[in-house]
């Protein structure tokens, strides 16, 4: 670091065939270089200090309810019957398991709308057309998310609960579709619900990073599969897609993100049911959603357990990236080979 | 300079009487030299600006066609409207006829991808996809919905490019991870997989080192046999020694003062190269072009 092997002295002024980058350029890099580093290191203080601050606030829950916080599915915050045999239990599975599933449902269903938004987009839509689609689906990104919750509970879940109902006697006496698609409950609010409203909700973000993505696919390789006779979804399968996997995969993780930390619109929709059930057309709860639910008539070890939901919901986040960060690399190095 | 001949020329010298038989040839496969293609009158506008203008030419069975000229003259143009390829420049127009088997390639029920599946294009820079050399070659038997020995069909093809001795032990690996000159066979391969009438080739060797462009040159005297073959070049040396016939290209200003591609001359490659017919033809192909 300290040693200037090629560069002269500050003070002695540098000859005219000296080829060594002038002290002014240096500073302005190492300058540019120092910002970079601690604008960097900045981010990961502050998600470290969320992550200490957080886990600190919630030990004493922690501590007590050990390794069963994540693995017990009950969570009862105030034992009816004073300090009978209950007393307060804090486990967070069905939590984790209600975010799982309203997760799930709003990415079976965002991710090929999305997708296939993009690809109109992007290789479909006359030029007209494009700007006007980006335009609607910029404008759904910027409702707020209390509205699609209000919109939700207002209007789909009482709406919905005939179609609910259709598709469970469509599917009556088939092993597996008839638990998962079981009766609904009739108020409509639920996980396929909380699902359905968090998926409007993350598919303006898919779909306009899946946009970039498509848009980076060099026009060589369209024009290699359009020249062997592809027609347009075949030139998509061939040269587009193994183009924009990595990519994907990421549009797909902050939707994800999004959906699992969706609070006030899930809290609307979701039912508030602290249950693990295979059905979804049944009420729920997760994690983001319950903690806003309680967070109010809480105190001591319950609001210390309602933080502790949130370092998990914090941990799931990361690892879930990171997963998709090891799937992307693979997937990557295997198309890519040793080119790049 | 002018009087010593420039390149070697190891095509047809004389005209060729009818069936065009090269001297030597043994093996001819059957229409060999007889008219595959034909332009008539052909002239391709981007938008108002006619980038080329008039251009009647035939393309020959099993030979080799090359065209040169200087950059701009609309060779990559005429080129891609031989396939249907100019339909994706939005904007881009073909006037004239540009017959193939006798039929109008721009009539109204004409598809465009079954020209493609009959009239195959290679590319200046290779362009392979991002999968297995394996998959690359395969590509286009699947989109022909082939489905049935595609184990050998791409066998078939990658020995066809000469690309096979290279990579049979590592057909799954990356068709990105070849090097520019197998990856321009690949390409080849990929093309010829589906077992095309007519390759066009654009600069397919420039953006390659001589070795593998002698490569590519060799292969495709071996696929003339197979195939009617178009290349566009830089490279003049490459035209003489590959092609059977050469068009040769410029780019003209009108008296309105706007730049347009004309086809100057077309005819033998040995002619070209010895004694062609229109001065410019000479100028260019002695490098006393601008
Ligand atoms: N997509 C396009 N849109 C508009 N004009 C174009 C387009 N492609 C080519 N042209 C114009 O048409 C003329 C011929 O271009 P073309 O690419 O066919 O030349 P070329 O002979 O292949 O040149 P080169 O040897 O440099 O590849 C040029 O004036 C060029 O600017
Ligand atoms: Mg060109």
């Amino acid at each position: 670091m300290t040693k200037t092997l090629n560069r002269p002295p500050a003070s002695t002024p540098a000859p005219q065939t000296d080829l060594t980058t002038s002290g002014g350029g240096v500073w302005g890099d190492r300058v540019f270089a120092a910002v970079c580093v601690a604008a960097g290191a900045l981010v990961l203080a502050i998600l470290a200090l969320i992550l200490v601050t957080t886990t600190q606030q919630s030990w004493a829950a922690l501590r007590d309810s050990g390794l069963s916080f994540v693995t017990s599915p009950r969570w009862v915050a105030n034992d009816p019957d004073g300090d009978g045999p209950l007393g307060p239990r804090f486990g967070a599975l069905a939590l984790i398991y209600g975010t799982a599933i309203v997760s799930l449902i709003a990415l079976v269903i965002a991710v090929p709308i999305s997708i296939g938004i993009a690809l109109f987009i992007t290789e479909l839509a006359p030029r007209r057309l494009r700007g006007l689609s980006v335009t609607v689906i910029d404008l759904l990104a910027a409702v707020p998310s209390v509205v699609f919750g209000l919109w939700g509970i207002l209007v789909v879940a009482p709406a919905i609960v005939p179609v609910y109902q259709w598709i469970h006697d469509l599917v009556d006496g088939i092993p597996v579709l008839d638990t998962v698609f079981g009766v609904p409950v009739s108020s409509g609010r639920g996980y396929m619900t909380a699902g359905l409203i968090v998926a409007i909700m993350i598919i303006p973000i898919i779909t306009s990073i899946a946009r970039e993505v498509f848009a980076t696919v060099p026009e060589a390789d369209k024009h290699a599969a359009l020249a062997l006779g592809a027609t347009r979804w075949e030139m998509i399968r061939g040269a587009v897609f193994p183009h924009s996997f990595g990519g994907l995969v990421g549009a797909v993780m902050l939707g994800l993100g999004r959906a699992m930390g969706e609070t006030i619109a899930v809290a609307l929709t979701i039912g508030a049911a602290i249950q693990i059930t295979g059905n979804v057309f049944q009420a729920g709860e997760a994690l983001p959603s319950i903690i806003v639910r309680q967070w109010g008539e809480s105190a001591g070890q319950h609001r210390a357990a309602l933080i502790g939901l949130g370092v998990v919901l914090f941990a799931l986040t990361i690892l879930i990236n990171l997963l998709a960060r090891i799937v992307v690399r693979h997937a990557e190095a295997r198309m890519k080979g040793a080119a790049r | 300079m002018t009087d010593r001949p420039l390149v070697n020329v190891v095509a047809p010298v004389d005209a060729p009487p009818a069936g065009y038989a090269l001297p030597g040839a043994v093996d001819q496969p059957t229409g060999y030299g007889s008219t595959l293609m034909e332009l008539s009158k052909v002239s391709v506008f981007y938008g108002d600006y006619e980038a080329v203008r008039d251009t009647s030419m035939p393309v020959r069975k099993h030979q080799i066609t090359a065209m040169i000229g200087p950059s701009g003259c609309g060779k990559s143009t005429i080129l891609r409207s031989l396939n249907r390829m100019n339909d994706l420049v939005s904007g881009a127009r073909v006037a004239g006829r540009v017959t193939y088997h006798g039929q109008d390639l721009y009539a109204r029920d004409v598809d465009p991808i079954q020209v493609r599946r009959h009239i195959g294009m290679v590319f200046q820079k290779p362009n392979p996809f991002p999968k297995s050399i394996f998959d690359n070659v395969a590509y286009g038997l699947r989109i022909n919905k082939i489905k049935d020995n595609i184990g050998d069909r791409v066998e078939e093809a990658l020995r066809g490019a000469a690309l096979w001795d290279e990579v049979k032990g590592k057909l799954k690996t990356s068709g990105l991870a070849l090097s520019g000159g197998q990856q321009q066979r690949l390409c080849i391969a990929r093309t010829i997989a589906v077992r095309p009438d007519v390759i066009l080739m654009d600069e397919p060797c420039s953006a390659l080192d001589p070795i593998a462009t002698s490569k590519i040159e060799d292969l495709m005297h071996e696929l003339a046999k197979q195939y009617t073959i178009v290349i566009v070049t830089h490279n003049m040396q490459q035209a003489a020694r590959v092609s059977h016939y050469t068009a040769f290209f410029t780019a003209e200003v009108d008296q309105a003062g706007v730049r347009h591609g004309r086809l100057v001359e077309f005819n033998d490659t040995g002619k070209i190269f010895t004694n062609p017919a229109d001065k410019r033809t000479e100028d260019y192909i002695t490098g006393r072009f601008g």
